[in-house]
């Protein structure tokens, strides 16, 4: 029972009510932006509204309806099996703290949830490391708490802390939500890492949903080049990022 | 809820090394370059002016409005002949997030640090002519209030407001005052019947903030008391916010293009040796007599518009020499 819906872009707007609704198509997992209202559980006409202005958006995997709402804003809410860049601010017996996003909550990072997690076997970050983790677990009242591992397999997948070896250089990007998501999901149609890669700059890359890139080059001024590229491509059209690229290269690699 | 505004270790080294290396994050080829100067002057009144600092791709990093009022008041019994100056500057949460914990004062959000720093910059300097402001002695004076909002910040607040106070006490006109048996006869408040009185900005200071970044760690530099490696400190003019907080001391200097040094301040950090000071006010010499020309002409130009058809009322004539 999958979903049809025509390649049209709904805009909507907070309040409204969602289009499959209209239409009566099940949906079995809500995405950001929505709210199920509970008002009239009794009689099953509870009904999903959207609480961001924005597009939305219908997929479907394996047999569950998924809808969401694709908008644009800069500070990062946390949402769970988000992939996250953390900023390690204090640690305690239990558990660090960190940071996701400037000027809100903080979030915990417990030693359990990193691979081969025994009582003795604690990571050594320091206050200032970024980690690159999931979001676990979103609980009403209390810190949302992230992992450092699959919980699945236990594998490392992965995560972990983002260091540059000795000799290269990284940086950390700070740029709004709906571009991250772009740079990380869409990469059939989004093509700016591919085409930095054809213009010769190598480099390592982790991008988390709350609007962090982090970037690791070998040279000083690469890892600049590749900074101010994507800086710059966050607020243009797509199809003038190969002028920019070119314009960036020139200035700083010839 | 608002917290800090947190680096983390790989901007930090990142900033830093880039600072090493004379470059800057926002695009800038230099420590000593500033970031471009604009400045707005409101058409429909007096002193009220915008000031914004940009990044060399266009867009505005740190932006301030100044808005001059004036008022009558009576003045001080100590200083019969004196007016009165007074700048006022809030920084809230509307500038940024960071500075919303106003409660705990730290070094970024030390509105009051710095706006005593402007108020005594003007004031001790002479640079308003308070004597000016006098309307009755011992009666009425000009009670001059200078408000200060920062609408944008991305460091070089120093700069930006300095800029803006000085453009519109220059740009500011107070009513005029008739006085007849040394009492007000009339206070001319409408400026299209009689035109205002300019006040006494005797020069232009300006302020610059330096700042610091060592680079051997403090142990270190205890260790070589007699600090015979002169040099190993970088210095940076109009930092942007994450500099500032990266930075281990800064020094202010408010300078005017006569080369006198108006004021000048250290509030602790790294020590520094005394020729450094020297240096450091030469450096920002060039600066500030490149601001006092962009002041100027923008009040040239502001002045030019209003007074658009001015050459038709002039009793002029164009001399003829034969």
């Amino acid at each position: 029972m999958s979903i049809e819906f025509e390649e049209q872009q709904n805009l909507i707007l907070p309040g409204d009510l969602l289009e499959c609704e209209k239409n009566n198509k099940i949906i079995h997992i809500l995405g950001q932006g929505i709210y199920l209202t509970y008002d009239n559980m009794l009689y099953h006409n509870n009904k999903l509204l959207a609480t961001n202005a924005g597009i939305e958006q219908y997929k479907t995997i394996g047999s569950n309806n998924v809808c969401n709402i694709e908008y644009n804003s800069k500070r990062y809410i946390p949402q769970q099996g988000d992939y996250v860049i953390a900023t390690v601010t204090n640690s305690y017996s239990t558990h660090f703290v960190c940071s996701i996003a400037n000027f809100s909550n903080t979030v915990h990072l417990p030693y359990a949830n990193f691979p081969q997690a025994t009582k003795k076997n604690r990571p050594k970050y320091e206050n200032g490391d970024l980690v690159y983790c999931r979001v676990k677990l979103l609980r009403k009242n209390l810190p949302a708490e992230l992992e450092c591992m699959d919980s699945e397999t236990g594998n490392k997948d992965g995560f972990g802390i983002l260091e540059a070896e000795a000799g290269r250089h990284s940086a950390v990007l700070n740029c709004s939500l709906a571009y991250c998501r772009e740079l990380l999901f869409n990469d059939k149609e989004f093509l700016l890492l591919t085409k930095l890669v054809k213009n010769n700059l190598g480099f390592e890359v982790a991008i988390g949903v709350n609007g962090k890139i982090w970037i690791c080059t070998k040279s000083l001024t690469e890892t600049l080049c590749v900074y101010k590229i994507l800086e710059a491509c966050e607020k243009v059209n797509r199809s003038e990022h190969d002028g920019i690229i070119e314009k960036f290269v020139k200035e700083f690699i010839k | 809820m608002a917290k800090e505004l947190e680096l983390n270790n790989t901007e930090k080294k990142f900033i830093l090394s880039l600072l090493a290396q004379n470059q800057r994050l926002d695009g800038r080829k230099s420590l000593i370059e500033t970031r471009n100067l604009d400045i707005k002057i409101n058409p429909d009144a007096y002193g009220d002016v915008y000031v914004s600092l940009l990044t060399p791709e266009g867009s505005v990093s740190t932006r301030v409005h100044c808005k001059i009022t004036a008022d009558i008041v009576k003045p001080k019994d100590k200083r019969p002949f004196e007016g009165s100056f007074y700048v006022n500057c809030e920084i809230n949460g509307l500038t940024g997030l960071q500075f919303e914990n106003y409660s705990k004062p730290n070094s970024m959000s030390s509105e009051g640090y710095y706006t005593r720093f402007l108020e005594s910059m003007i004031l001790r300097s002479n640079a308003l002519d308070l004597e000016q402001l006098c309307i009755i002695a011992g009666e009425k004076v000009w009670d001059i209030r200078l408000d200060l909002h920062v609408l944008e910040y991305d460091g070089g607040f120093l700069e930006c407001a300095s800029i803006a106070c000085l453009t519109s006490l220059l740009h500011f006109k107070r009513p005029y005052v008739e006085v007849q048996n040394e009492k007000i006869h009339k206070v001319y408040t409408d400026l299209d019947e009689r035109d205002g009185v300019n006040l006494g900005v005797l020069h232009i200071p300006i302020a610059v903030k330096f700042n610091i970044f060592q680079q051997l760690p403090t142990e270190e530099l205890i260790k070589q008391s007699n600090n015979t490696n002169p040099g190993k400190e970088l210095v940076a003019i109009d930092c942007t916010i994450k500099e500032e907080m990266l930075s281990n001391g800064e020094v202010l200097v408010a300078l005017n293009k006569n080369r006198e040094i108006v004021q000048l301040d250290k509030p602790g950090g790294v020590p520094l040796q005394s020729y450094k000071l020297l240096e450091l006010a030469n450096m920002a010499l060039p600066m500030v007599e490149n601001i006092t020309s962009k002041i100027l002409k923008a009040i040239e130009i502001d002045e030019s518009k209003r007074n658009e058809y001015a050459y038709l009322l002039s009793a002029e004539n164009d001399r003829y020499d034969g």
